[in-house]
């Protein structure tokens, strides 16, 4: 067990009493890339806000194996980067350079290493050449993408992304998707609050189920077919999926469940053959 | 280009451009001596030496003439109503009102030198991004707290329009006329009240944004002016004209 964060018995309660997380436990692998799902109001963003240390509730979060308290919140917030669901709330800077250049510079980086991680970062998102627009005159696609750029220039170990393909166009979100697949690859522990359950076979290869509480936590091809328990949660089975549980229960498919276009097209062939 | 955008022209190449934001900020002087001017000929001279700053610029004439109309809007009544208020001897007069040269003058000297203050303020801050002026005023010792200030309020002020925008054109899919009526204004103080709660929520979701990033209430950034000599030879030159407008606007009138 090498886990990258860890969540023992957390509970939050707003201030206007309303419990958004309770007695929450869960862990995460490193380098493992984990969709947390969940109906609105289930305490998602809650809870990502606690794994920066931006709140505080009443149970244990260690990142990297650290206890998260008041002295190591400046160590967690430089290996966890968080991305806001709304990228006008993360480009708070006059520039996109200044943006990308200002964890770096709270760092204490010298401006060499400053000037190296963004130009790394900007080119990690494809905005190179970028560095000096000023963020309100990107596109959405952009500006999400540049959100991704201004914390992936402090070099996280963990990735906290809130929706990240959210209104965008199918391009901008296959664009975000491989993004996140190339950070798996270097490593990057992540963790994707996200609603569109057709994308989570393609960025996760666990989920975590979260309704104030953890209601399921598996690997993504084990949960993603419990239609029950999603349907009761008010979430969607992906659509390839459905398909074939109907199909299987019916009893027309015996195989395993697809979730890619290439598995339901030799599933599919399969059924033909039968 | 929005007139919100100040700095909507500060990638063109120009001596201005060049200069030293500090120094060119320094030269705000020149604005004062302008508009501590008595005399109409200094005043007009003045405003010669705005334009000629503004062309040596190379900004827009059209561009500025369409963000001084709102000032200008003010300053005209200025010579239209000191003639009527102003003792003197009168060149005009209309069922029996008295226009006096005096009331004139003066109204003139204030349109101009108002004119000409407005115009140069386009070359010192439309010449280098926003944001540079602003880092260039911190190191000439503004507080960090306005320097924050002027920074996010340029920032989100666009973001802040949009959502405005977005507010009117929802009020007006749903059939709502602006008026000056009880009714009208109830409806636009709502949606402005609701404008400000969002506004809230948002500074409260980027403050997060900022602490996730390590901000601990100083913000960074890589100060990288550099003064020359023809900086300040040009600083010279500006405070010449400042001293030497003086100069003259004291010998006109004593």
């Amino acid at each position: 067990m090498n886990p990258a964060i860890e969540v023992v018995g957390l509970s939050y309660r707003y201030p206007d009493g309303t419990v958004a997380l309770d007695g929450v436990d869960f862990s995460i692998e490193r380098g493992s890339s984990v969709a947390l799902l969940g109906p609105n109001g289930a305490g998602k963003s809650t809870l990502l806000l606690h794994l920066n240390g931006l709140l505080r509730g009443e149970g244990i979060v260690r990142i990297l194996g650290r206890e998260m308290e008041e002295a190591t919140l400046p160590w967690v917030r430089r290996q966890v980067g968080l991305v806001f669901q709304d990228p006008d709330d993360q480009l708070f800077m006059p520039s996109l350079e200044e943006d990308v250049a200002f964890g770096p510079r709270n760092l204490g980086l010298s401006e060499r290493e400053v000037e190296v991680n963004v130009s790394w970062a900007l080119k990690v998102v494809g905005l190179t050449g970028m560095a000096g627009r000023c963020p309100h005159h990107l596109s959405f696609g952009q500006k999400k993408r540049a959100a991704l750029a201004t914390v992936l220039s402090m070099r996280p170990e963990v990735l906290i992304l809130d929706e990240p393909t959210s209104n965008l166009d199918p391009r901008s979100k296959g664009e975000v998707i491989s993004l996140i697949g190339e950070l798996k690859r270097r490593g990057t522990t992540i963790l994707t609050a996200i609603h569109d359950v057709n994308i989570v076979p393609a960025i996760a290869d666990q989920v975590l189920l979260l309704d104030r509480k953890v209601v399921e936590f598996g690997p993504t091809r084990e949960v993603l077919v419990k239609r029950g328990l999603l349907k009761g949660l008010g979430l969607d089975v992906p659509a390839i999926a459905d398909l074939f549980i109907s199909l299987k229960d019916g009893g027309q498919y015996p195989g395993e469940i697809p979730f890619t276009r290439d598995e339901a097209l030799s599933a599919l062939a399969q059924i033909v053959d039968r | 280009m929005s007139h919100l955008e100040i700095d909507g022209y500060s990638h063109l190449a120009s001596p201005i451009h060049r200069w030293d934001p500090r120094v060119k900020i320094a030269s705000l002087l020149l604005t004062f001596s302008i508009v501590l001017l008595k005399s109409l000929a200094v005043a007009l001279l003045g405003l010669a030496s705005s334009a000629a700053i503004l062309l040596i610029s190379r900004l827009p004439f059209s561009y500025v003439l369409q963000g001084i109309k709102w000032p200008l809007l003010f300053l005209l009544p200025f010579p239209l109503i000191l003639p009527l208020t102003v003792d003197g001897e009168s060149f005009f007069i209309l069922y029996g009102l008295g226009f006096s040269i005096e009331g004139l003058e003066q109204g003139l000297v204030m349109m101009t030198r108002g004119v000409a203050a407005v115009v140069l303020i386009y070359p010192i801050f439309g010449s280098s991004p926003f944001n540079t002026t602003v880092h260039a005023m911190r190191s000439l010792g503004l507080p960090e707290a306005l320097t924050q200030i002027f920074l996010f309020a340029y920032r989100y002020l666009f973001l802040l329009r949009e959502e405005f925008a977005s507010a009117s054109r929802s009020l007006a899919s749903r059939g709502f006329i602006k008026g000056t009526d009880a009714a009208s204004i109830r409806v636009l103080g709502a949606a402005l009240g609701m404008l400000f709660i969002r506004s809230y929520e948002r500074s409260e979701r980027i403050y997060r944004a900022m602490v996730s990033k390590g901000y601990g209430g100083d913000l960074p950034s890589a100060d990288r002016f550099r003064m020359e000599g023809r900086d300040l030879l040009k600083a010279l030159i500006v405070l010449g004209l400042a001293l030497g407008l003086q100069g003259l606007d004291w010998m006109v009138i004593g």
